[in-house]
């Protein structure tokens, strides 16, 4: 198989994920998307240089995580307030119902309360299922940093679930 | 170790997803969040375009046959031999095929076969990647940059001619024009700031490189007088993006306190981050790069750590509208310590960048104080010097 190919099919698993990850953590599906859409790009431009990745999974979020600090440095924070403003869009699929749909968007107002390195480790933990050990290669933490800060924010998270 | 809901008393929507199950439920739900179908399949085809137009590089692409074929082992035993050093070559170009033309085209000058491809293909591949309206802004900018990157290859080569410098000057007049057209399509609440942004890359680009296009001129008797025209656009577009930079930065001073209080704390974390940034490039490039280009660049890099010092200072006065401005000075400053380092990449000369003429609070506070007519005038005044004296006494305030 041609690297091309072997490139497209990592898109094809893990368009969605990296996608989510971006949209939980920049509050904008569009900005989302580019975000998502640039770390493929800039993932490729790795490739092809002659580098070789060893878990591009791995790989693809630690860009994007970048991508999307970089995009707060350049741009500021999200706020919660803009983030209301322009309303949630889930893009549940179609064949989902409506009870769901409400619970979904009830769970993601929820993670976006939550502070936004809590969110970071959170989201790669419990959602992504990575490692602390990956997590902490990806963000450049000490693992124990990281693990502290899971925990932290999982019981954050419960006390914004419950209040 | 996962998490359980002990009450969802008060928020019943969250019953169903918990029940009396552990966590793993409510991440559950996160997961349902995907791109649609359309979505999806959009940006696949705009990735695939993307990876036709930046195909593996023939080295890389040579490594991993290496490894692979045998018949590819045998020939590369005798790599040294530049017949076979040629047919290999040939073979892996032709194993990437049309893709290849595109990777070819990147380093095309205008007057190369390959340069529509490089501006009409792979570079309107990028604008149709870019999703946001801020993003496109930003490639736009960057494409009025190689524009003058290739006036400034072709004018060091003694190849510049009048034709191809009217065909630069159009181009880069119209990608700094889509740059804005772009920044003001940008997302309400960050459009003042993404202008500025914006603005403040296109100045750096035009000042910078009209300063190294000036010592080409000084320096080639040939390319001056193809050369001056291009530093009169160029000085002519510096100004627009001056003046459209300070327009936003008027309509960002104008916000409550609070929020220009953010912005300039927001500004000094991106300039810091810039300074950081650029000192980590300069560390890399260093044995790359002549050492007068260093040793500018490395000059800029103190001026914009002072730069951000008097920009604290006024923070800490309260006087947030100063402080940004500042901030937003010490990431142009650091910028241009990147592009003379690119620019000292791309030429391998000697070439002395010309020491700050003016600084740019000079210049801002000057351009405030011109209206549009003004700026009309100085460029005349300039063009008829040029006339006079038959020399270039242009200065590009860096």
């Amino acid at each position: 198989m041609t690297l091309e190919k072997k490139f497209i099919q990592s898109y094809d698993l893990y368009a969605d994920s990296i996608f989510r990850y971006c949209y939980f953590r920049v509050s904008n599906r569009e900005k989302a998307q580019d975000i998502m859409q640039d770390s493929f790009m800039r993932t490729w431009e790795y490739i092809a240089k002659g580098n070789e990745i060893e878990n591009i999974r791995a790989f693809l979020f630690k860009i994007a995580s970048n991508l999307i600090v970089d995009s707060y440095r350049k741009r500021g924070s999200v706020s919660l307030d803009e983030l209301q403003e322009q309303g949630f869009e889930p893009a549940i699929e179609e064949s989902e119902k409506i009870y769901d749909q409400i619970d979904t968007k009830t769970a993601i107002e929820s993670i976006q309360k939550l502070e936004e390195r809590q969110r970071e480790v959170v989201l790669l933990r419990y959602v992504e299922e990575f490692t602390p050990k990956e997590i902490a290669n990806m963000i450049g933490e000490d693992v124990n940093v990281v693990s502290v800060r899971i925990h932290r924010g999982m019981a954050e998270l419960q006390k914004i679930i419950t209040s | 170790m996962w998490y359980r809901l002990e009450s969802t008393e008060e928020w019943p929507s969250c019953k169903k997803l918990l029940h009396h199950k552990p966590m793993p439920i409510f991440f559950e739900k996160l997961k349902t969040v995907k791109l649609s179908s359309k979505e999806r399949s959009l940006a696949r085809q705009k990735l695939y375009s993307f990876i036709k137009s930046t195909p593996v590089r023939v080295a890389a692409l040579a490594r991993l046959q290496y490894q692979e074929s045998n018949l590819l082992t045998k020939i590369f035993i005798w790599r040294n031999n530049p017949m076979t050093t040629k047919l290999v070559s040939l073979i892996l170009l032709a194993t990437i095929g049309g893709s290849g033309v595109s990777y070819a085209a990147e380093g095309a000058l205008p007057g190369d076969t390959l340069y529509p491809i490089k501006i009409h293909v792979n570079e309107e591949v990028r604008t149709t990647l870019s999703l946001s309206a801020r993003s496109k802004a930003e490639w736009s900018a960057k494409r009025a940059e190689r524009r003058l990157e290739e006036a400034e290859k072709l004018a060091l080569q003694g190849k510049l001619d009048v034709e191809t410098r009217t065909n630069i000057e159009t181009n880069f007049k119209i990608h700094a024009k889509e740059a804005n057209k772009y920044a003001s399509q940008s997302d309400e609440k960050d459009r003042a700031n993404t202008k500025t942004d914006i603005n403040s890359t296109l100045e750096v680009s035009l000042q910078t490189h009209g300063s190294i296009l000036g010592k080409i001129g000084r320096e080639n008797i040939e390319m001056k007088s193809v050369i001056a025209p291009l530093l009169l656009k160029i000085e002519s577009e510096n100004n627009a993006a001056t003046k459209a930079r300070i327009e936003a930065e008027t309509e960002i001073s104008k916000r409550d306190e609070p929020e220009i209080k953010a912005a300039a704390e927001e500004k000094l974390k991106a300039s810091e981050n810039k300074i950081a940034e650029t000192q980590k490039y300069i560390e890399n490039e260093k044995n790359r790069v002549v050492t007068s280009f260093i040793v500018e660049a490395k000059a800029k890099l103190d001026l914009a750590i002072k730069t951000i010092a008097d920009g604290k200072l006024k923070l800490q006065a309260n006087l947030y509208s100063e402080a940004f401005n500042l901030f937003q000075q010490a990431s142009r400053i650091a910028q241009e310590a990147k592009i003379i380092l690119d620019s000292g990449k791309n030429l391998n000369t000697h070439i002395k960048i010309d020491t700050l003429e003016k600084t740019n609070a000079q210049k801002d506070n000057n351009l405030e104080a011109e209206n549009e007519t003004e700026l009309e005038t100085e460029t005349e005044d300039l063009n008829d010097k040029i006339k006079v004296d038959g020399s270039v006494k242009l200065k590009i305030g860096l």
